[in-house]
């Protein structure tokens, strides 16, 4: 079903958290083929985070200098730099965060000092730890692996390291040669914190890019600008050498404004936690997804008062059900509205779901309880999702990011986050990223954008911010 | 009724929804085709049940991609919930749940009498409980009709009066044969649409080859397109089971040839191929879907217990004979994993594989009776399911009269027992005790003796 997500999915998030036990890390190796292989993901790219979006496994008991403590299905476990990098290189993801004292936004300053100074040292650890993965490896000699090999026979994929004859002295890639390493930054709801704990880490050899961890644990949505420009700009990092490095942050994306927030403010890959949950709940996503055409920002027409722009906005065609039932983000399946409604969820969305069923009958699966209203309504919500992903990635090459984020926040009756007028928020980035391998469950590129004021990650608006409860 | 064998034309069928052809035989074992308003189907099918109009977490995309000609809808369920008007409204089941192919639903009666508390069957009807407010109920053989008339299958299934064969009560049993017979009729005259649906009659007569002979003779006078074998797959012991099975398909005194016979329950993959090799034509069971659910994948040499430990570390696809999406993209450590878990997609690959395998199984079937090698592959099956040469007396009675010869296979002095997991393990049903079985052995012994079941004597 993964296959059939459009716009396509381009790589796929794990965490490394979940892979200590069943399966652990000595399964995997036995296996010999990574997680991408393991859990039949086919071609996608992995990203190897340290925390999983639809839970958080830290804090139920204090970590220490050496090891975070986690809770994961089968328990708690006590997680160091070396369990960490083992796991990390039995996936052979394509791309991994390392270890990080995960803490929360309420945490005080001398918590947070603690976090950003082991966060650091077991940067150090992965790194060196990441880099032995990538050497060459001889090959081990193998007991006859004819289960291998049938495991293999089916799938059409090398066997890789694993399907060696005995004795053979071949050498083979190491299981993280080629994997791109994410450094941790850590530093709670304090900027200035997470100014210092990133200028700890900087910019350093073996690192391809930066996540931004401890956010979605309680901070104010509206200060999250705040905090990763704290992060991205305190690594002090000259404009060209942060243009080429990847930002990924977990927790995020708590919805469609969020996620728009987020990449304005540097983050170019992001966990979708926000599509398991609304699918969970029995929501469609509805959100449009581009502004109608010949949109102005309301600087722009001085005659548009704030509810024509919103009506003028939504009225494009496609957007939002106002119907019962929905809000302008989502619609709820459950609600009986729907009961005899033969259209799609989303008219003009060219998914699975709306292609192949209609309102009715996702009613009612939900009220019948049938597995498939899960799996229908998520394969529309992520590719909703990675819709407007694709939009904003065309609103940043078409130079137009700007009109674009004003335009969807005009959609909002009250934004999450003042911006003050005139304050352009904009990164610099030379040129759009090759990279195939740039992966995460969404990614946005950098916006070329006129009017950067200084340079690499951005600017945080001079403005206000202030708590807004949707 | 045309022979099975030889250059006779082979047993075919023209009703006005349904065409009946069969395009080869092998002892009773036949391979057929079935033109249903929707699609052709090729029997022996199995057909995969969809209860509340979808079958356990696939999508309608996926069961065209296994291969499935026939699934089923619930008439019970889905006149709760969304509702036969609904549905009729959304264009039939087909439209709603957007399924192209084949579609059957089953009367409801079974449902009422499995699923609720104080369900009464008088000769009005099925009266039950409402789930919903408890108010007292009635489904009647017209309204079970007419409820299917608005859901809008294939095929179409009568209201029977349907009896546990483990009742202990002759009268009722007889009763029930009866009854069953005067609500096909009603059942016929309630049915609004003989052009484009086909209703099957069930014949009843619980363990009783009387009753059960009585049964076949009335509901075929009716000349319905198709004929359900019921009453069975509901704890009776795989000895009286085949019996009954073996006797509404004889070839002289059964049901007709040149219409479809359609075995209700059955998904044990045993059960299908000695059915099959007796002259059935369709199967339905919610069992390869439901034991998905529980973790249990099936296999040519029986089930794989996925929660097992033991695979843990076997990088094996469930079943390397098999060319489904999943075993070529999964093994039985990663659904060994997502099963002890209890993540809900891993119900849904198991269940993808499982219907993979009874798909692969009938389709084997149905090869290798046009390539008139059926009991070769019967006893490769049989072989494989039970390498010790242990196979159950139950089969080598049936098969020995579906004329299969299990020589070299089935042994007398089994061989010591290997570790095959689940080797037939599923059965062996239990019979209602020590007394009953060893008279079920002395049954056995004497039927052996007997010989082949002779043609019954008609009236």
């Amino acid at each position: 079903m993964l296959a059939a997500v459009t716009p396509p999915v381009q790589g796929v998030q794990l965490s490394v958290m979940q892979f200590l036990e069943n399966p652990d890390a000595a399964t995997l190796r036995q296996f010999g083929r990574g997680g991408r292989a393991f859990l039949g993901l086919g071609r996608y790219p992995v990203l190897a985070s340290n925390r999983d979006p639809t839970m958080y496994e830290f804090g139920t008991r204090p970590s220490s200098e050496k090891e975070v403590h986690v809770c994961i299905h089968s328990g708690g476990h006590m997680v160091g730099p070396a369990k960490y990098m083992d796991t990390v290189a039995a996936l052979q993801p394509d791309l991994f965060v390392t270890l990080c004292d995960e803490i929360t936004a309420d945490s005080r300053s001398k918590r947070i000092a603690t976090s950003a100074r082991r966060t650091a040292a077991w940067l150090g650890t992965c790194l060196e730890l990441a880099e032995q993965y990538s050497q060459e490896q001889q090959q081990q000699q193998q007991q006859p692996q004819q289960e291998q090999e049938a495991g293999a026979q089916g799938s059409g994929q090398a066997a890789g390291a694993a399907g060696a004859t005995e004795g053979n002295a071949a050498a083979a890639p190491g299981p993280l040669a080629g994997s791109l390493a994410l450094a941790a930054l850590t530093g709670g709801a304090l900027p200035a914190e997470r100014s210092r704990a990133a200028k700890a880490i900087g910019d350093r050899p073996g690192i391809a890019g930066y996540a931004i961890c401890g956010l979605g644990t309680g901070e104010d949505p509206a200060q999250r600008p705040q905090l990763i420009a704290a992060s991205l700009q305190g690594l002090g990092l000259a404009p060209e050498v942060a243009a080429g490095r990847l930002v990924f942050a977990s927790g995020v994306v708590g919805g469609p404004d969020e996620l728009l927030e987020a990449v304005a403010a540097g983050v170019d890959l992001m966990d979708c936690g926000f599509v398991a949950q609304v699918t969970t709940a029995g929501y469609a996503l509805t959100f449009p997804l581009r502004p109608p055409p010949g949109w102005q920002q309301p600087g722009d027409a001085p005659t548009a008062a704030p509810g024509e722009a919103r009506a003028a906005a939504g009225a494009a065609g496609v957007g939002p059900d106002v119907a019962l039932g929905s809000d302008d983000t989502k619609m709820n399946l459950w609600s009986t509205a729907y009961r005899l409604d033969k259209g799609p969820l989303l008219p003009g969305c060219g998914c699975f779901a709306c292609r192949r069923h209609s309102r009715a009958y996702l009613h009612h699966l939900l009220n019948a309880h049938e597995m498939l209203a899960e799996v229908l309504l998520e394969a529309h919500n992520t590719s909703h999702m990675n819709a407007f992903c694709q939009a904003i990635r065309e609103a940043i090459a078409e130079g137009r990011f700007q009109q674009y984020r004003a335009w969807f926040r005009s959609l909002r009756a009250a934004p999450l986050v003042e911006v003050a007028a005139g304050a352009a928020g904009a990164k610099r980035r030379a040129e759009q990223e090759a990279e195939a391998e740039a992966a995460g469950v969404e990614e946005a590129a950098r916006p070329a954008e006129e009017g950067a004021e200084g340079g690499g990650f951005g600017k945080r608006p001079a403005g206000r911010s202030k708590w807004v409860r949707v | 009724m045309a022979s099975t064998s030889g250059a006779a034309a082979l047993p075919s069928s023209d009703s006005p929804a349904l065409k009946f052809k069969v395009v080869a035989t092998q002892g009773r074992a036949r391979s057929s085709r079935m033109t249903l308003p929707h699609y052709t189907a090729h029997t022996p099918m199995f057909m995969p049940v969809g209860t509340q109009g979808s079958v356990k977490g696939l999508t309608t995309a996926q069961l065209a991609e296994l291969d499935c000609h026939v699934i089923l809808g619930n008439t019970y369920h889905l006149e709760n919930r969304p509702g036969s008007e609904l549905v009729a409204d959304m264009g039939g089941l087909h439209g709603f749940i957007n399924w192209q192919r084949g579609m059957l639903t089953d009367s409801g009666g079974f449902q009422m009498v499995s699923l609720l508390h104080l369900a009464e069957i008088t000769e009005q009807g099925v009266t039950f409980q409402s789930p919903i407010d408890g108010s007292a109920m009635l489904l009647t053989p017209e309204q079970s009709i007419a409820i299917q008339n608005r859901l809008g299958a294939d095929i179409i299934m009568a209201l029977d009066d349907v009896v546990p064969t483990t009742t202990n009560d002759p009268a009722r049993f007889e009763e029930a044969t009866h009854r069953t017979t005067r609500w096909i009729d009603r059942c016929i005259s309630a049915h609004s649409r003989p052009t484009e649906q086909n209703l099957f009659a069930i014949v009843q007569g619980g363990l009783d080859p009387q009753l059960r002979q009585l049964s076949i003779q009335q509901l075929v006078e009716r000349n319905l397109p198709g004929y359900a074998i019921g009453g069975l797959a509901g704890g009776e012991s795989k000895d009286d089971f085949w019996r009954v099975v073996a006797q509404c398909t004889h070839p002289h005194t059964g049901l007709p040839q040149g219409k479809p016979r359609y075995v209700m329950g059955i998904g044990y993959p045993l059960d299908i191929v000695v059915c099959s090799a007796l002259g059935a034509d369709m199967f339905d069971s919610v069992y390869p879907t439901r034991t998905a659910r529980f973790g249990v994948a099936l296999v040519p040499e029986g089930v794989l217990k996925l929660k097992n430990a033991g695979y843990a570390r076997d990088f094996r696809p469930l079943d390397s004979t098999c060319e489904c999406m999943v075993c070529k993209n999964y093994t039985r450590a990663y659904l060994h994993n997502v099963v002890t878990r209890g993540i809900a997609s891993a119900a849904i690959l198991v269940t993808y594989h499982n219907i993979a395998y009874t798909q692969a199984l009938t389709r084997r079937m149905r090869a290798a009776i046009e390539e008139q090698r059926f009991p070769d592959w019967v006893r490769d099956y049989l072989r494989t399911m039970f390498p010790a040469g242990d196979v159950p007396g139950w089969v080598r009675d049936a098969m020995a009269e579906a004329g299969v010869d299990l020589t070299g296979v089935a042994l007398d002095q089994p061989l010591a027992r290997t570790g095959a997991a689940g080797a037939g393990g599923a059965e062996e049903k239990a019979g209602a005790g020590a007394g009953v079985k060893s008279a079920r052995a002395e049954r056995r012994a004497a039927g052996r003796a007997r010989g082949p079941v002779p043609a019954m004597e008609t009236e």
